[in-house]
């Protein structure tokens, strides 16, 4: 004879009810004693009384409504220890035949037989198709665990993606793309067919503002800046062939030079920089060691004349390190320097769009100021490369710390766009404000104090710009 | 040979600099525009002997002399 899962609900009080439970459940010697004594005059139809299922006590609808004071539950919401309650009646599990659930029903003892039925998790499928897991694909949004991006690296996103991982859309609905300012961008030429470059270097040496090819460095930087910022102009500063110290300190003179007559670039951007660390006896006065060395002199004259400075952390990280990386400036400590470890600069490192830290982007400490990187931004997207983009296939994607950083410097232009006013160290301010964190929360060394994001930053200066009203 | 940046005070001008450093086998590289430094100083670009940093240590119109390192695209 088969024998089916009964819950028996049996009558009788007992005042200390919630205690019993409690000592049932702590015990399976107890729950048999308590489950066997309340079925003890059921015996007879052949019950498999369950011992190891606590008796469950159940109250009378009064219960429900009284307060303690009455022995009910109305005052359990309180944050104190209440009196027990007596119960009305127990639940206890049994196996019983099929031919003897009629008599137990009637028995004088049962109050009323219940099947047990047995319950699945919701969702959980039954199918062949495991559940999702990972928590973009669950939530539409990027896991803040962090995580990394190595070789071969995951396939690269849109534009339409990075814009919404950066939260532009809510600086956009307030009317701000961008708009009157100007991104200078010092590297090797952008071209300005495509991109739109209003002017730059005037220097004769060197081709004209605009007239780099479209797969350069530089116009993927322009179409960086873009992504946040699509109404922003660019001033093209080229290196003077080979990017060097007196290049740079070339370029970020003409920058100087221009700001005095009309307060323009509003940022400069710099995706450029040392790939290895000589030994500091050997060359104590290479621009890795000696901080008043003229090309860090000359990009803090430009901060302090208003203009915040972009650097990229560089392609050195310890994980995997792009090719051209000498062994000297590998890994934390060693990778971000020179100008793009000075502590007024802006030092971006690189994240994909899943929010996984690229493994090439150097790592802090930074060899002058230690709280290197400032912050993570997007790189790997079709900005300049990829499908349908203006470089074509060059390059599979827009990458490197070279590209994380003129999107962090597009989000800077459309805060100064929204708040002309701020000072380069205010902008720094409300970038790291509004980073997010991923990984421990806080700052690290893998990615500063976190993403940049554009609708946070422009929300924590629109209340601050309240508060000062 | 090797690239340096070469300080001077402003009012030193580049045939002044150019005449002090022939002797030492240098030349003013005149694809870098001379950059003013602050409100006292001027940055020459200079292509010269490997030891040029040591040879103008104490020399009376350099006020500083540094490589002029080279640099990668990120």
């Amino acid at each position: 004879m088969s024998k089916i899962s009964v819950l028996i609900e049996i009558a009788g009080k007992q005042a200390d009810s919630f205690a019993m439970h409690r000592s049932a459940m702590g015990s399976e010697v107890e729950s048999t004693t308590q489950s066997e004594a309340l079925g003890k005059n059921l015996a007879k139809l052949g019950l498999d009384i369950q011992g190891d299922f606590a008796p469950v006590p159940m109250f009378t609808k009064d219960s429900s409504a009284k307060s303690v004071a009455g022995l009910g539950f109305a005052d359990f919401a309180a944050p104190s220890v209440n009196a027990d309650v007596p119960s009305n009646t127990h639940v206890i599990c049994a196996h019983v035949d099929h031919s003897n659930l009629d008599k137990l029903a009637k028995h004088e003892d049962v109050a009323t037989v219940w099947p047990n039925a047995i319950m699945k998790l919701f969702g959980n499928g039954d199918g062949d198709t495991p559940p999702p897991t990972d928590i973009e694909t669950l939530f539409g949004w990027p896991s803040s665990r962090g995580g990394l991006d190595c070789r071969p690296f995951r396939d690269g996103v849109d534009i339409a993606t990075i814009r919404k991982r950066l939260g532009v859309r809510t600086v956009w609905e307030d009317g701000f793309h961008g708009q009157n300012i100007v991104v200078g961008i010092i590297d090797e030429g952008v071209n300005g067919d495509v991109y739109p470059v209003i002017g730059g270097s005037d220097l004769s040496q060197i081709r004209p503002p605009g007239a780099a090819p479209i797969t350069s460095h530089g116009s993927m930087c322009a179409a960086d800046i873009l992504v946040a910022a699509p109404a922003a102009q660019i001033y093209d500063y080229p290196f003077l062939g080979i990017p060097d110290s007196g290049g740079m300190l070339q370029m970020f003179q003409l920058v100087l030079e221009q700001r005095r007559q009309d307060g323009t670039p509003h940022l400069t951007n710099n995706s450029y920089g040392f790939t290895g660390v000589p030994p500091q006896a050997e060359a104590p006065r290479h621009p890795i060691w000696d901080r008043n060395h003229v090309q860090h002199r000359k990009v803090l004259e430009v901060i302090a004349s208003g203009a915040a400075a972009f650097f990229a952390a560089g392609n050195c990280g310890r994980e995997c390190p792009s090719g051209n990386c000498h062994s000297s400036g590998i890994g934390p400590e060693r990778s971000i320097h020179a100008s793009n470890s000075l502590d007024e600069v802006i030092t971006v490192a690189a994240v994909n769009a899943h929010h996984q830290r690229v493994g090439y982007s150097s790592q802090g400490p930074g060899m002058f100021a230690a709280d290197k990187p400032d912050i993570s931004s997007y790189t790997h997207l079709f900005g300049n490369f990829g499908p349908g983009r203006p470089g074509g296939f060059a390059q599979p994607y827009d990458n490197g710390t070279s590209a994380a950083t003129p999107v962090a410097a597009g989000v800077a232009a459309l805060l100064l766009c929204a708040f002309p006013d701020l000072t380069a160290p205010q902008l720094k301010d409300a970038l790291i404000a509004g980073a997010m964190s991923i990984g421990p929360i806080g700052f690290d060394h893998d990615h500063g104090h976190g993403i940049v994001n554009a609708a946070a930053s422009y929300n924590i200066l629109s209340n601050s710009q309240i508060m000062m009203v | 040979m090797k690239k340096w940046l070469v300080t001077t005070g402003a009012e030193i001008k580049p045939d002044q600099l150019r005449a002090k450093l022939a002797p030492l086998g240098c030349t003013v590289d005149t694809t870098y525009r001379p950059v003013p430094l602050g409100e006292s100083e001027i940055v020459y670009g200079v292509v010269g002997p490997a030891d040029l940093a040591e040879t103008l240590a104490d020399d009376d119109m350099v006020t500083d002399i540094v490589p002029n390192e080279e640099m990668s695209l990120y």
